[in-house]
């Protein structure tokens, strides 16, 4: 009877082993039949599938019956290129995305497209999950690509691909640089009723949230979270640029153990225990810190991005009608300049291409024809791109103006989809199509080429008092920002400053551009710890100062030095 | 009739151990288990290394005894208590009211407590009306694994308390009315027939909680915790969070989880043994 178990118990073993065996090897192909997809005469046959993630950001802002995996754009794409793209899986916000894609990366089932910030890209590439894109650039890149690409390489000064280099080659393609405005911000009416101006110096700015606290000793004199990213405004006006790698001497050294640094702490460290800083700033994080205080008209000077606009600061003009907030340029350094740094050139996220996807050209053969009927209106870049013997596949054609510009939001506007192209959108930047796939058009060259935003056309159309005479989108965004006159007067003081910063090239960016290094992802999460808690430590008066002493001691022997030696061995690269 | 449940704990239970073998490679997803290089111990030296290893070891380890014990000691405590209550549905009503709690998510509960503990907090302002300082009990080092073992055990205790409740029914009625013929008070009954009543339950309980030495609990440190309270609040756990699913590093990962694992499984062999040679007491 035992023995007879045993046979059991054995027999079971066996079927197990071979249930799992299965697991590991792939299942047979069934396209092995299907004929082999070609590329013929600018279209796949049979159409190929890509499956790539898609944003949910406002799911319903679409013209009737339309989505995110069925709308003119991909229509447009299967019918003119033979290109089927797919869903793989939809994401509300961007952490969900990365959080989903490398859980698909560590059970291998990989997206085709990948979307996400640089240093996971990087990651991914290293890790062999993605593609190098170099030849395939180099390969199936029209003329026109290859040329915007070369123009936005002039205007960063090189460094477009820098962020996703690893082993001498790329792995993704950048978007946007526009989304890193950052601003510094103040109450412009509570200035006022102090008497005080503008503040040009962190000394001038000191004035403020004294009187300030003062006046309203519950309110947010300097609203800051844990993240302490609102510090910048300190930490920058005195030289102090934490988490970034600055220029000592013809080396790279990490900003957060320089002596500015420090300095900056201590001066942090005031702030907090004159009650400018909420004491309990360490246990909140963007919400509860900036944007609940915001929009309860209980703030007065913040640091963070140019979109804070649309909220929080909405809030806070519905809330209170005398309220107005303000953005002021980057204080004077100690060297008496006045620039604005910022981590990177770029929005810090990139496109690449899974490992083993059997058809990247299509990415690139759908970028080709996204550049073509996307700049096919300018005149200028046609003539250019005649005299290097490329030719516009599309037409130009009249301006498009939406067939029912009476819509709320531009998501909405419906086109004439029987134009050649996907030239119903005049403008690409800020519909729910472009977020669709591939690479951004904007991110690369374009935005970059044309350097001239839509902001930049509201504002100077709103001086001149041609509003009329923009675009549908354009003008459908002027209509969106000035639907709150305070919005509209802040975001235009807003783009003025970004434009006097790039008219004096007064925009400087981390020294360190690359592509996290391998001491980096080992010693992060200690590395980050011993910084965070320094800081926070320091600012919050539980340390001394001299904590910060025994900080960057910690932060060579933990591993920082050799991410410093990493990190200028890049930067020698750099020069050769 | 065990063959189905044998073979689906098989396939379900052990065959997916064999992905422990990455906490003994240099583990690419891309290459997968088979492909990727394997490099010994080279990651569980890394974390024996590593300069806080020691820091992380032992807030693990003193907020997870701290929650087992106060866990314990205050179910224990409460169901004794409600046992004592004879009005039916004021016990019934307090027992559930009181385990409630254990059914939300520690995301909620750490937003009420952030409030609550909060230096303008309700619980402030009641420490402040009796005349003390007020304290910063989520930002403070000296408070943080109190307060972890403290809110810990106040989402939990009305839940353990219903497995010693159902210890207590079990105890024969005819034990009571022959101490009180022989003129015990409540106290003595208590310490005499209740308690020893019990016992087992406690040493099963306790046994059990044993295994759980290097659960420091997870979800409500990440919800509560922040930068000013890494010195006491950041555990294996945490770490394991922060270095395998941010920083991408899934072998550092996989070997502090089964380095925990191993302590684990230590702990509830010696700790069985023991419970078997001094309560002679057997589980499995």
């Amino acid at each position: 009877m035992a023995r007879r178990g045993l046979v059991i118990v054995v027999a079971v073993l066996l079927i197990g082993l071979a249930v799992a065996g299965t697991a590991f090897g792939r299942g047979v192909d069934e396209e092995m039949v299907a004929p082999e997809p070609q590329f013929v005469d600018g279209r796949f046959e049979p159409p190929i599938t890509i499956t790539t993630p898609m944003s949910v950001h406002d799911p319903d802002n679409w013209p009737d019956g339309q989505s995110f995996a069925d709308n003119p754009f991909i229509w447009w794409v299967e019918r003119e290129l033979g290109i089927r793209i797919e869903p793989s899986y939809y994401f509300p916000d961007h952490d969900t995305n990365v959080e989903r894609l490398m859980l698909a990366a560590a059970a291998d089932d990989m997206p085709d497209v990948i979307y996400a910030p640089d240093q996971d890209i990087a990651r991914l590439a290293r890790e062999g999950a993605s593609m190098p894109l170099d030849d395939i650039f180099e390969q199936y890149a029209s003329p026109l690509t290859e040329y915007l690409i070369e123009v936005a390489q002039e205007s960063v000064g090189g460094t477009l691909f820098y962020p996703t280099t690893v082993d001498g080659q790329f792995y993704g393609a950048p978007h946007s640089p526009e989304n890193v405005w950052e601003k510094n911000w103040i109450r412009s009416d509570l200035l006022e009723e102090f008497g005080l101006d503008m503040p040009e110096t962190l000394d001038d700015l000191e004035v403020a949230p004294e009187a300030y606290h003062e006046a309203y000793p519950e309110g947010r004199a300097f609203a800051m979270a844990n993240d302490l990213h609102a510090a910048s405004m300190v930490f920058h006006a005195m030289g102090a640029y934490p988490e970034m790698w600055v220029e000592r001497n013809g080396e790279l050294e990490y900003g957060s153990i320089q002596p500015e640094t420090r300095d900056a702490l201590a001066r942090l460290a005031e702030w907090y225990e004159n009650g400018w800083i909420d004491s309990e700033f360490v246990v909140h994080d963007f919400g509860p810190a900036v944007l609940e205080p915001a929009a309860a008209g209980n703030l007065f000077a913040n640091h963070g991005a140019w979109w804070f606009i649309w909220w929080p600061w909405v809030g806070m003009w519905e809330n209170n009608p005398e309220a107005q907030i303000m953005p002021f340029p980057p204080l004077e350094r100690p060297d008496g300049e006045r620039v604005a740094v910022l981590s990177s050139p770029f929005y810090g996220w990139s496109t690449g291409i899974r490992a083993g996807f059997e058809y990247p050209e299509a990415l690139i053969y759908l970028l080709n024809e996204k550049v073509d009927s996307y700049h096919r209106n300018n005149l200028e870049l046609r003539e250019i791109m005649a005299e290097r013997g490329y030719e516009f596949k599309y037409p130009v054609t009249e301006v498009q103006e939406p067939l029912n510009p009476e819509a709320e939001q531009p998501f909405l506007y419906q086109y004439d989809y029987e134009m050649p192209g996907w030239g119903f959108f005049n403008e690409l930047g800020e519909t729910h199509f472009n977020r669709a796939v591939g690479f951004f058009t904007y991110s690369l060259p374009d935005r970059l080429f044309r350097r001239d935003g839509m902001f930049q056309r509201i504002y100077h159309a709103y001086q001149e008092g041609t509003i009329d005479q923009l675009r549908a989108e354009d003008r459908a965004e002027f209509r969106n920002l000035s639907d709150i006159e305070r919005r509209l007067e802040t975001h235009l003081r807003s783009v003025e400053i970004v434009m006097d910063l790039q008219e004096r090239d007064a925009i400087e960016y981390d020294r360190f551009l690359g592509a996290p290094t391998p001491s980096m992802a080992e010693h992060d999460a200690y590395l980050t710890r011993i910084e965070e808690e320094t800081f926070v430590g320091i600012i919050m008066g539980d340390r001394s100062i001299e904590a910060f002493d025994r900080f960057v001691d910690q932060w060579l022997d933990g591993g920082g030095a050799a991410i410093s030696e990493e990190v200028n061995e890049w930067f020698i690269g750099l020069e050769q | 009739m065990l063959i189905p449940g044998i073979v689906a704990i098989f396939i379900f239970k052990y065959v997916p151990m064999y992905g422990v073998i990455i906490a003994f490679q240099d583990y690419r997803p891309i290459q997968g288990i088979l492909g990727s290089d394997f490099v010994g111990l080279h990651w569980f030296r890394f974390v024996v290394r590593m300069p806080h290893f020691t820091n992380i070891l032992r807030n693990t380890f003193v907020i997870a005894v701290g929650k087992v014990v106060a866990d314990q000691v205050v179910a224990i405590a409460f169901a004794l208590l409600l046992n004592e209550i004879r009005v039916r549905w004021y016990k019934r009503s307090l027992q559930t009211a009181v385990y409630l709690p254990n059914f939300l998510s520690w995301v909620i509960i750490g937003g009420i407590f952030i409030d609550i503990l909060s230096t303008r907090g309700i619980l402030n302002d009641f420490i402040a009306m009796l005349g003390f300082e007020r304290q910063f009990f989520l930002g403070s080092n000296r408070w943080f694994q109190f307060t972890m073992i403290w809110t810990d055990v106040w989402k939990q205790f009305g839940f353990n308390a219903i497995l010693y409740l159902a210890a207590l029914t079990s105890i024969n009625p005819e034990l009571y009315e022959s101490a009180i013929i022989d003129g015990a008070n409540r106290a003595q009954q208590i310490r005499r027939i209740t308690i020893p009543g019990m016992m087992a339950t406690i040493i099963l309980l306790a046994t059990l909680n044993l295994g759980q030495i290097m659960e420091a609990g997870f979800e409500q440190i990440l919800v509560m915790y922040n930068p000013a309270v890494y010195r006491t609040g950041d555990i294996i756990d945490t770490f394991v969070y922060r270095a395998g699913i941010i920083d991408g590093q899934y072998s550092l990962a996989a070997a502090v989880g089964l380095g925990k694992s191993v302590v684990a499984f230590v702990l509830i062999v010696v700790s069985y043994r023991l419970a078997y040679r001094y309560a002679g007491y057997r589980i499995f």
